[in-house]
């Protein structure tokens, strides 16, 4: 197919643009469009081709295992390195338009054609137009949102597919096939953009409301009312370290109303948290000391269970973090494993949003049944901040902690069938309830869900929480801040810890070696910084070796082959003395006789001289048709023999004074 | 799983046989594009490449509605020569006539051949194929069967752009084809191919042209062999044969006795006697040679068998036969005896009959019987043998005994002991060229 001219400058200009690296995108169409200008071609051996492909090929491969292992980036990395492909490859593409075959053999692009090569033809496949979609696809993996994107990428396109129409088809048919192919594809990548965005939302709502609802900062759907047992896993969602850690809470999300056995958020509007210089993002005022969390992030994106009072957030690898009036933090494009460190300040009474009207509410149906609790406890006329500390107290005495879904009957729990005859349930019956009687006492309450740091781990030097740990508690409004009020019965986290299994150990180390794995690739400084040279001291001593290489082969064949062509000259220039000689002397050779035969056939009157002369005759013929047993010094006594017998050669008397053919006499000198 | 991946394979390759007729190669380029863009544009908030997706999509769109359905007034006529042979290449023509008023560019001339398609015992006997294969190719198999079937159709065809054509006009496009097996060789239908005005996608016209080729089994050097063998008495003579050796050769005249041939009567002596008198003449003898070809080979081994056929038609091409005759024996499914030789018949109806021969349906006794009838007349023998175990030996020990000189050549991939008894030559069926050029040229 016939390459439109500067085809391939258009489409690397299009890369380099595109991605950033101009630069290197301008080198790379000097490189690639000067053949257009300079005659000089290399004849590559069809192995220099596979070893710059093969090169290629792993550099391609480790940067792949590089990106996806050894950075932050994970499965995200792949796109990093497509986007990489133009220079990754062009090598091989350069080869080949410096090379004299006009494409790349096959046997540099398959390995299974290197086995048996018998040495016949070489079959080769020319490379630019795989290049420039390779040019297009990379281009279009840096994820630029220009609104002069497509109509480039169109138009690069086109140009390239213009000199395929077929020669019978006038442009009129063409212009309008193009014209209609742009509008197509045009209103066929709005519809991708807009099905995925609805696609998208609709499978979050799904995976909102069946997988990730414990974490949803809008809406927490509690098990109250199921049947059953709670079941929760011994995987370890978070590691805490660093001189703050200590026995704690990790608050998920925070919910100010409930209806229908569910946790809403009512102040749901997130918003950015600004970044304090390079000191991380500043969520409140104050400091303490540095608590270090380490969790993993689906999608890249999740809420913080942070502790509370919250002040800044550090080696937060994220673009983004956001913020709602109730205090859940979530962030957005962040790695995989997500490692960072927060600073709490124990002393403070939190940031959050005050207490709002929304903060008293609870449903009517549940009223008289709590306020009889209330009662019963005797803390219905009580202030609020001796309800919030007896509350606690209260349910230690009377209630008890299982994780059965259901009575002893198999009836469905309730919360009103828990405060009055049930007295035993979960976590979140114990929160719902105590915040919806801190309500109904007058106190502004609300529902968190989060974590119970307790468990050390002398071996890895830090608190694990496990999935099993997950928790909910309630938050008061006392003394002109928001108080946390754990209701649940102590013994709550041995009795988890009894369902733990019994292959907890073994997956718990599993679990180490990957955190310590991620920990070692996300450590300071970041790869990111030092891969650069990294790779250039690795990929740079290999291309010298194969330029090297390659060179030093070209320069030894031209070499050969100067010395091939150079041999006959330089015979020609030795025998030369000889042959004036004998023209002078009235032989001069017949073109159509060969060499040899002539001189052994030459009319001599001295048998020594006979011999000399035949000697020297099959000495140029062993020279002359053994080109690679000949050496300069043998050429070199050749010329002496020749030079000093034709100074030995005179011609006869008697034959120069007839017309018969001179017979050649020797000088006795 | 072999018969599900047979029949995968089946669909996969009619599949890949339609996009290479549909898609040109700058089609089949933006294809690929659009795949690309496919995969890594899935999530559009990730990369651009749903763009790039939708751009590949729309040319070929549009593409496949340019192509249309074309339907071009057109007579075609194939011209074959009388037969091919095995690895060299031939050409013939084909005659393409318009007969519309519409004229055509840039179409490209596809020929096709048909044959059945590899059973999945053969798939997966050829295993042997794979060798050079990497190891995805080597387990799954597919180039093993994309090579089977081409095979068994008995080669490709490489597509032809022919030049362009007006109305009423013809043209001859010349064809190149290498024939791969021996055999018929069926050729079936010829397609048209035109690209639309994008240049991506081929409207396709197809005729069929039903037409079969014969195509002669591969030949090799080998050194002349001399096959020394004493004449033999033949009763009768041969029937058919233009000369008859010494049956020319005068004994005596005698009387003319009921039953002899009018053709036998020696006029002047009837004259002279006045009463009938014949010429008596002597009875033949003359060099009969056999080349025995064994047609039972080991099922998974075609290519021993493969091997063989073309020795024996190497060997068929190079004797001298002079006034011998050479019988060509081998089994079907039952023993078939060709003779040429002496004006019944040349090399040529040995090697049509060669290209056709398939393996034997019935056992080595029926051969070995075939070649003791024989026996008394042969002078000397060729065996072409696919193994060398008790029966072959035997054979070859009870003519040695009868006093029939003879080559024994075993077609063997693994080399064989030799014997004291019965010296005999090993072929390697990979190699055969070296080592037919290595043959012995005399009997023993």
């Amino acid at each position: 197919m016939k390459l439109p001219p500067l085809l391939l400058a258009a489409g690397l200009l299009f890369w380099g643009v595109v991605t950033g690296f101009p630069l290197i995108a301008l080198a790379l169409m000097l490189a690639m469009e000067s053949p257009r200008w300079i005659r000089a071609r290399w004849d590559f051996d069809p192995k220099d081709y596979e070893r710059v492909a093969d090169l290629c090929s792993v550099a391609f491969l480790l940067l792949m295992v590089w990106q996806w292992f050894g950075t932050r980036q994970g499965p995200e990395g792949i796109l990093t390195v497509l986007g990489w492909l133009p220079m990754i490859f062009a090598p091989v593409l350069l080869l080949q338009r410096y090379g004299v075959s006009g494409g790349v053999p096959l046997s540099a692009l398959f390995w299974s054609l290197r086995r048996g090569r018998s040495g016949g033809v070489v079959r080769t496949l020319p490379l630019d137009h795989g290049y420039f979609a390779v040019c297009l696809l990379s281009a279009t993996c840096a994820n630029l949102r220009a609104p002069w994107f497509f109509p480039v990428l169109a138009g690069l396109g086109l140009y390239a597919l213009a000199p395929l129409r077929p020669r019978g088809r006038s442009m009129a048919a063409w212009l309008p096939a193009v014209v209609c192919a742009v509008a197509i594809a045009y209103g066929l990548q709005h519809g991708l953009l807009v099905a995925q965005r609805q696609v998208e939302a609709f499978a979050l709502d799904f995976l909102r409301d069946r997988v990730f609802g414990r974490v949803d900062p809008y809406r927490a759907q509690t098990s109250i009312g199921d049947l059953g047992r709670v079941k929760l896993s011994d995987r370890i969602v978070v590691r805490v370290g660093g001189p703050g850690a200590r026995p704690m809470r990790l608050r998920d999300a925070v919910y100010d109303a409930f209806a229908h056995d569910a946790w809403f958020a009512r102040s749901n509007a997130f918003r950015d948290v600004a970044t304090e210089g390079d000191r991380g993002w500043r969520i409140a005022p104050g400091s303490g000391p540095e608590i270090a969390l380490s969790m993993a992030l689906v999608r890249g994106r999740g809420v913080l269970p942070l502790p509370a009072n919250p002040a800044l957030l550090d080696h937060l690898n994220v673009s983004k973090v956001e913020r709602n009036p109730l205090g859940t933090v979530r962030v957005q494009d962040g790695p995989a494993a997500l490692t960072f460190t927060v600073a709490a300040d124990a002393a403070g009474v939190g940031s959050e949003l005050g207490p709002t009207p929304v903060d008293l509410q609870m449903p009517e149906r549940l009223r008289p049944v709590l306020m009889e609790t209330l009662a019963r406890w005797n803390l219905a006329d009580r202030p609020g901040a001796d309800v919030a500390r007896a509350l606690p107290a209260a349910f230690a005495r009377d209630y008890r902690y299982t994780t059965l879904l259901t009575d002893a009957a198999g009836r469905k729990r309730s919360i009103e069938a828990f405060l009055t005859d049930q007295r035993e349930g979960h976590c979140e019956y114990f929160a719902t309830s105590t915040v919806l009687l801190l309500r109904a006492a007058g106190v502004p309450a609300r529902y968190v869900t989060g974590y119970a740091v307790r468990e050390w781990s002398a071996f890895e030097g830090e608190y694990r929480v496990r999935a099993r740990h997950a928790h909910a508690w309630a938050l008061a409004w006392i003394d002109g801040g928001w108080r946390e009020i754990d209701s649940t019965p102590a013994g709550w986290f041995d009795l988890e810890a009894e369902s733990a299994s019994v292959w907890q150990d073994t997956l718990d180390l599993l679990s180490w070696m990957h955190h310590r794995w991620n920990q070692w690739r996300d450590r300071d400084p970041g790869p990111s910084e030092g891969v650069g040279l990294g790779w250039l001291a690795i990929i740079v001593p290999l291309a010298g070796w194969l330029v090297w290489s390659v060179t030093r082969r070209s320069r030894r064949d031209v070499e050969e082959r100067r010395s091939a062509s150079r041999t006959p000259d330089r015979l020609d220039h030795a025998m030369a003395p000889l042959l004036a000689r004998l023209a002078t002397l009235g032989h001069a050779r017949d073109p159509s006789t060969p060499l040899r035969a002539w001189l052994r056939g030459l009319p001599l009157d001295d048998v020594a001289m006979q011999a000399a002369i035949r000697r020297i005759a099959d000495e140029h013929a062993r020279l002359r048709f053994d080109p690679d047993a000949a050496d300069d010094a043998q050429i070199d006594a050749l010329a002496v023999d020749a030079t000093a017998l034709s100074g030995r050669l005179v011609p006869s008397g008697a034959a120069a004074a007839s017309d018969a053919t001179p017979v050649i006499a020797t000088s006795r000198r | 799983m072999a018969q599900a991946l047979h029949r995968a394979f089946g669909r996969v390759q009619r599949w890949s046989a339609w996009v290479e007729r549909r898609f040109t190669a700058a089609g089949l380029g933006v294809l690929y594009l659009m795949i690309a863009g496919g995969v890594f544009g899935l999530d559009v908030t990730r990369t651009m490449a749903f763009q790039l997706f939708a751009l590949a999509a729309a040319l070929l769109l549009v593409a496949w509605c340019g192509a249309g359905r074309w339907r071009p007034g057109v007579v075609l006529e194939r011209r074959l020569p009388g037969y091919g042979t095995v690895g060299e290449p031939m050409r013939y023509t084909i005659l393409v006539r318009a007969t519309d008023d519409k004229a055509w560019s840039e179409v490209v001339v596809r020929d096709e051949l048909d044959g059945r398609p590899p059973t999945t015992a053969e798939w997966r006997m050829r295993r042997r194929d794979d060798a050079g294969a990497n190891f995805f190719d080597r387990r799954v198999g597919y180039p093993r069967w994309v090579a089977l079937i081409r095979r068994l159709r008995g080669g490709r065809i490489a597509p032809v752009r022919m030049p362009p054509m007006r109305s009423g006009h013809e043209s001859t496009v010349e064809m190149a084809f290498t024939p791969e097996r021996r055999g018929i060789v069926r050729f079936a239908r010829v397609r048209l191919l035109r690209p639309d005005p994008l240049g991506l996608i081929n409207a396709v016209a197809t005729r069929a042209a039903p037409q079969n080729l014969l195509v002669l089994p591969q030949t090799y050097p080998v050194p002349a062999i001399e096959l020394p063998g004493t004449r033999r008495h033949h009763p009768g003579g041969v029937q058919a044969a233009q000369a008859v050796g010494e049956s020319q050769e005068f004994l005596q005249l005698r009387d003319y006795r009921p039953g002899d041939p009018l053709r036998r009567l020696h006029w002047p002596s009837t004259a002279r006697a006045g009463r009938p008198v014949v010429r008596e003449t002597g009875e033949e003898f003359f060099t009969r040679f056999a080349l025995v070809l064994d047609t039972f080979p080991d099922a998974d081994d075609p290519v021993v068998f493969e091997a063989a056929v073309s020795v024996t038609a190497s060997l068929a091409t190079r004797l001298a036969l002079g006034d011998a005759l050479l019988d060509l024996l081998f089994v079907e499914d039952r023993a078939i005896t060709v003779t040429a030789g002496r004006g019944l018949a040349d090399t040529a109806v040995l090697l049509h009959e060669l290209a056709q021969v398939e393996p034997g349906a019935a056992d080595f006794g029926v051969l070995a019987a075939a070649i003791d009838r024989h026996g008394a007349r042969m002078s000397a023998c060729l065996h072409i043998l696919l193994a060398w175990d008790a029966p072959r030996r035997a054979l070859v020990q009870d003519l040695r005994a009868a006093g029939v000189a003879q080559i024994v050549l075993v077609v063997s991939r693994a080399p064989i002991a030799a014997a004291a008894d019965v010296p005999f030559h090993v072929i390697d069926p990979v190699r055969l060229a070296d080592t037919l050029a290595a043959m012995p040229d005399r009997c023993r």
